[in-house]
């Protein structure tokens, strides 16, 4: 069990008064955000529901790829205000640094370290690469989820 | 036995950082340690195990994940406030998101032992 920061919970609140929502479920949910098991709630499958799938489709170096953020990834973004333009970037960056050292991308699990921006946290991107193909002109399809954000250092853990 | 040992840590080297993780993972499936960032911990759940997927098409790995976990496994914790895991089953690693004390998984992805996921550190910009 573990409290969230004050910023994330910040974060959050801010994200879920912007969609529309039952008052009390709110207040349920807030309550839930700034208790000892926190870091536990996050993990239930009824919050995901107010964290859509989000869809981002890029063109690098002439191939299509679209991104697909599960509802976990984006409460985690939200969470430790990673922005979409983030990941974007960084995946971008990513195609980028494989074509340049001639490294072909298939299909399974990657896991992608780096940093988004010059002096900015270190992010581990970690996704799923489901459908490469350069015969259709169909994108390559990406299920994304967030590694290590770099903003939490702890690894004290108890079970 | 000691030449074996030998020549599995003489393999290793060769391996990359995820490649090793899948085969030393299954040669001390019960234990707790540290090395490094990384936590190594045996989980075991006794009672009402629920797993969910999280992300598609993992639905087909759920029921293989839930009995892993009522056996034991040894997993190696990624992140602990993310609660993220990578959990060793004999054919198959699932990376999770997981509260152990309620006995709780959510799948993310999962792959066999001979295909860990690749690892790519991007260079820092100038």
């Amino acid at each position: 069990m573990a409290r969230l920061r004050q910023e994330e919970i910040r974060r959050l609140l801010g994200y879920l008064r912007k969609r529309p929502a039952d008052p009390g479920l709110l207040a349920q949910i807030e309550d839930e955000l700034r208790s000892d098991y926190a870091d536990e709630f996050l993990r239930e499958p009824e919050l995901l529901v107010h964290f859509p799938v989000l869809t981002e489709n890029l063109i690098v170096d002439g191939s299509q790829w679209q991104l697909r953020i599960i509802p976990h990834a984006h409460l985690r973004m939200v969470q430790h205000g990673v922005k979409l333009e983030v990941v974007s970037t960084l995946f971008q960056r990513f195609v980028e640094y494989c074509v340049a050292s001639a490294e072909i991308i298939t299909s399974g699990p990657y896991t992608i370290f780096g940093r988004p921006e010059p002096r900015s946290a270190r992010l581990t991107l970690r996704v799923d690469v489901d459908f490469v193909t350069d015969e259709s002109g169909a994108a390559h399809v990406v299920t994304v989820f967030i590694g290590r954000s770099g903003s939490n250092n702890a690894i004290e853990v108890e079970l | 036995m000691a030449a074996n040992v030998l020549e599995v840590v003489e393999s290793a080297r060769h391996l990359t950082a995820a490649e090793r993780r899948e085969v030393l993972a299954r040669l001390w499936p019960e234990t707790s340690a540290r090395n490094g960032h990384d936590v190594w911990v045996s989980v075991r759940f006794d009672g009402t195990t629920r797993v969910v997927a999280y992300a598609p098409g993992q639905e087909a790995h759920l029921e293989s994940l839930r009995d892993l976990l009522q056996q034991g496994a040894l997993a190696r914790m990624e992140d602990e406030s993310d609660g993220t895991y990578e959990i060793y089953g004999p054919d198959r690693t699932y990376y999770v998101t997981m509260t152990p004390a309620k006995e709780f998984a959510g799948l993310l992805s999962s792959w066999t032992p001979d295909q860990p996921p690749r690892e790519v550190s991007i260079p820092d910009e100038d």
